[in-house]
Parts: C-alpha cells; structure tokens; sequence
C-alpha cells in the first residue's frame, strides 16, 4: 500500500488500462473524427460505435505543468514534485508526473519533449513522463 | 419578443463570515436567506421556488416551506449563476412567483458537512487525480504556464492580480485578508504550487448568503429595503471534467460561451458594464475572465491589471470585494460575487464605486469545467 490513489476502470476505460499493463499506450479512434478520450462507447463528433483501439507512440510535449509543496495522497514523501499536462504527438493531453530532472523551475518547460513509462501501483500501470532517452522509471 | 422584468428584491450574507465554528453549513444558509427575506419584508411561508447546492429537499424542511419549484443544480461555485438563470425562466413561466436561492458552506469548520468524497471511476478520477493532485490548488492551476508561456509573461502577472484585489479589501472590513499588498509581500508569500504563492490562493472558510428573486410587477406591491436589482441577461455552459480537458488550456470555452449569450440577453456589451465580478479562486482566473468576456484582448489582462485599470480609480472596478483571493472563499465562491454586484448596485458596498448602473458577474465551476454570467442593472 502506497496510500496514492487508484483509478477504478469502467468498462469504457478497460481496454486502456489492460494495455497500460502491457507497457503500452492506446485509445478509441474514430475513422472520420480521431481519437476519443476520454474512452467511451461511441464518437461524441459523430455519434458511431464502430471504431477500433489504436496505439500511440507515447511521445508527446509538456503543455504546462505546476510543481506543487502541498502533498496529494500518498506523495508525502516526494515533495515538492512536477504535475504536468502531456500533449501527446498524435493529440490527446494526458495528466502525469514528470520524473528525470531536478525539481525546479529552470528544469522544465512548456515545449519540452517527454516519453511514457508506466509506474505499477497496486495492480494498476498509471502512464508516467521522462525525458526522452531517459531510462528512469520512477 | 419582450419578456417580464425579474428583480433581486433580497440579497445578504450570513451574520458571519470567515471563521464560524458553531453555525452548521444548513445554518448559514438559512440564517442568510432570513436576512434576504427581510429585505423584501417577506416570511419564509412567501417563498415557493428555492435553489441550492445543498439537499434542496433539507433546506426546503429547514426553511419551513414546501416549494413548488426546486433547483439543485451542482456545477460547482457557479452553481448560484445557474440558479439565478434558471429562477428567471422559472419565475416568467409561472412556475414559482418568489425564488430563493441559498448557499451555506462550511468549508473551514465543517460543520454539519460531509466528508469530501472522491469518485475515482470518474474521467478525473481515473486520468488526473491519481497524480499526487493534493487539492484544487495543484489541479485548476495547471493550465497557467501555458497562458504565461504563450504571452511572455513571468510569475509577476499573478502577483499583480492579487495586489490590485488586495487594495478593494482594505476597504471591505468583512474581507478575511485586508492587508494592502505588494508584489514583493505576494512573491515572499509562501510557496504552494509554483508558480502559486499562498497570497494567489483562496482562503478556506464559512460563510453564507441568499438571494430573493421575483417579478418586477410583485416586487411593486412590496415594502423593499432597496431598489430592485434587474437581472437584466444570463448565460450559461458545462464544458467538462476539468482543466487537463480544456480545448485550449490559455481561453476557457465555458467563459466565452456564457458570457456572449449574457450579453446577448441582456442586450449590452463590454461598453456598457461599469463594474464586473470574476470568479478569482486563485489569481489566473481573473486574467482569463477579462480576455474570454472581451474585455481587452488576447495577452493583455495582466498589463490591463498591472495598469491600475481593475483597482481604485481605474475604469473598469473589479472584484471590489477583494475576490474570493481577499474576501471570503468558501469552497463555493460564487454567491459572495453575486452579493458584492448587487451591493454595488444599490450603493451600500463598503468600497462603493460611483455610480454603477450596470455589473457583470462571471462565475466559473469546478476546476474550468463549467461557467455561469449574470448582467444585473438597476432599475
């Protein structure tokens, strides 16, 4: 037990938290309107429910980012740490922490590249960002 | 098409602001909707409609009165802007011939409160707050760097916010921090979520307040305090879970959107406000709400704000009860803007401006997940 929070999948949210498991990132992607996030049932463009999963390249930008002081559940050990906004190559934005450079300011940037591992945390593989080429994992 | 005039013919907070341990949440809400009703010289028994945040079922049994028209609508601290909407259809179909709209929240104390509950099958649930995200400070912030990045401006353009708020509340002797600020005192504030200072952030506290809303044809037959206030347009719009779903993470949608159509319904412009409310749960709000209702343009609030334009003096007052930053934030902020407008607009705020005929009043909800706006005028 970490004491951080767990996300509780749905079955709209299954298939993207049985790739996380795998080491991999994926979503819906409509034929006509794109990606689909968060995952749901049907396009909210078009309104189909005939569309596949797709995988991403796990690659994406810092869109912005706070460092917070104040712990959230289960970070008490680690403040103050990055909470980040990942526009990801293909388009969709994910929330994550960035781990792989000093927590500071001068260390970060809106722009800046970053690439996905996946921290296991209780049965659950939640993606993570570090910078390209780095090989941390937490 | 020409519709019937509604008026606020009641409006007060709770006997008490700030820090209130011994009033439940229930408690400050009907504690100010009394005082509202007082205005009018109306008892509880003249009320049909009532809105709320809180069980509308609890405060109706508290209140005493069994209305015919209940408003729950939650979209967080805009929730009051919505009710305000919604009571003025109410009222112009019939559905209701006097609202009263009640918020209680003891945010600091708890009591009579809840625990706070997170859901975390939600899309937030599962896809943001797992993240270490400790409280709204470290979630409704986040999209600030890219506004700041995009327009070239360092940290210093939230400071400013709070510093020109800070000059309203050393006039408001019910405003939780009344010190006059500089950029240096918020800058040396403490550290929260870079780039937030504490003095960027919202307090925690209690509170309450009420407002009573008729038709302007009842409202003449009334024995009122003041003047009705006019609730001359509205808008409204849900945009979604929260800020790491923004379209655009430097314009919120939900501000653009209600605002426009408050405008429209109210037959104004940007020209026509003399004084504007923006919910300021913390500093970057206020930036966003000048640019996304149109008051200047894209990258120019800080230096809008910087300029004095906002404080004393300048020609656009806003948040002239210090904010939520300066004021009073109970969690759900929304009411205390309203309240401020409408004190405004009969001449009985603390720091009075001269001469407001016109205020607008933005409210967001959540965390950039919905919006509410409301032009009020007198009459």
């Amino acid at each position: 037990m970490t004491g951080k929070l767990l996300p509780i999948p749905t079955p709209e949210t299954r298939t993207y938290w049985e790739k996380t498991a795998l080491g991999e990132l994926w979503m819906p992607k409509c034929e006509t309107d794109g990606w689909i996030f968060p995952p749901r049932f049907h396009c909210p463009t078009c309104g189909s429910t005939e569309f596949c999963w797709k995988q991403l390249s796990g690659r994406g930008r810092i869109a912005s980012f706070i460092i917070t002081h104040r712990a959230g559940a289960g970070y008490q050990g680690e403040v103050p740490y990055f909470i980040i906004l990942v526009d990801l190559d293909e388009g969709p934005r994910l929330v994550g922490n960035l781990y792989g450079v000093p927590v500071e300011p001068s260390a970060i940037h809106v722009g800046m590249p970053v690439e996905v591992f996946f921290e296991l945390r209780e049965g659950i593989h939640l993606p993570q960002w570090r910078p390209i080429g780095s090989k941390v994992t937490g | 098409m020409s519709y019937e005039e509604i008026v606020i013919v009641g409006a007060a907070e709770s006997e008490l602001i700030g820090v209130v341990p011994d009033v439940s949440a229930t408690g400050l809400a009907i504690g100010s909707a009394l005082r509202a009703l007082d205005d009018a010289g109306l008892k509880p028994t003249d009320v049909d409609g009532i809105a709320g945040t809180l069980h509308v079922s609890e405060l109706a049994l508290q209140l005493g009165i069994k209305p015919r028209y209940a408003d729950g609508t939650n979209v967080g601290g805009c929730s009051y802007m919505l009710h305000v909407r919604h009571a003025v259809a109410a009222l112009r179909s019939g559905m209701a011939d006097v609202v009263v709209i009640m918020h209680g929240e003891s945010g600091k104390s708890r009591v009579g409160s809840p625990p706070m509950a997170m859901d975390m099958a939600t899309a937030s649930g599962q896809f943001e707050r797992p993240y270490g995200i400790a409280g709204t400070f470290s979630m409704f912030t986040i999209p600030t760097m890219a506004y700041l990045h995009k327009y070239g401006l360092d940290e210093t353009a939230l400071a400013h916010v709070s510093v020109a708020q800070s000059k309203w509340a050393a006039q408001q002797p019910r405003a939780l921090r009344q010190k006059v600020l500089s950029v240096d005192d918020v800058m040396e504030s403490k550290m929260i979520s870079w780039p937030f200072r504490v003095l960027e952030c919202c307090p925690v506290t209690d509170g309450g307040g009420s407002l009573v809303l008729t038709t302007a044809k009842r409202a003449a037959d009334m024995d009122l305090k003041y003047k009705p206030v006019v609730v001359a347009g509205t808008g409204e719009l849900v945009e979604g879970a929260g800020s790491s779903f923004m379209e655009d993470l430097t314009s919120f949608r939900a501000f653009r959107e209600s605002s426009a159509e408050a405008f429209r319904t109210a037959d104004m412009s940007v020209s026509d406000i003399d004084h504007l409310m923006i919910y300021d749960a913390y500093a970057h709000v206020p930036l966003y709400g000048l640019e996304d209702l149109g008051f200047v343009g894209r990258g120019e609030a800080s230096d809008f704000i910087k300029g004095g334009a906002t404080s004393p003096g300048g020609s656009l007052p806003m948040n002239t009860n210090g904010g939520g930053l300066m004021y009073t934030h109970t969690g759900m902020y929304g009411m205390f803007a309203l309240q401020e407008a409408v004190r405004q607009l009969r001449g009985t705020s603390p720091a009075q401006v001269e001469g407001v005929k016109t205020s607008f009043v933005q409210g967001v909800g959540g965390m950039f997940a919905a919006a509410g706006a409301v032009v009020l005028r007198t009459q």
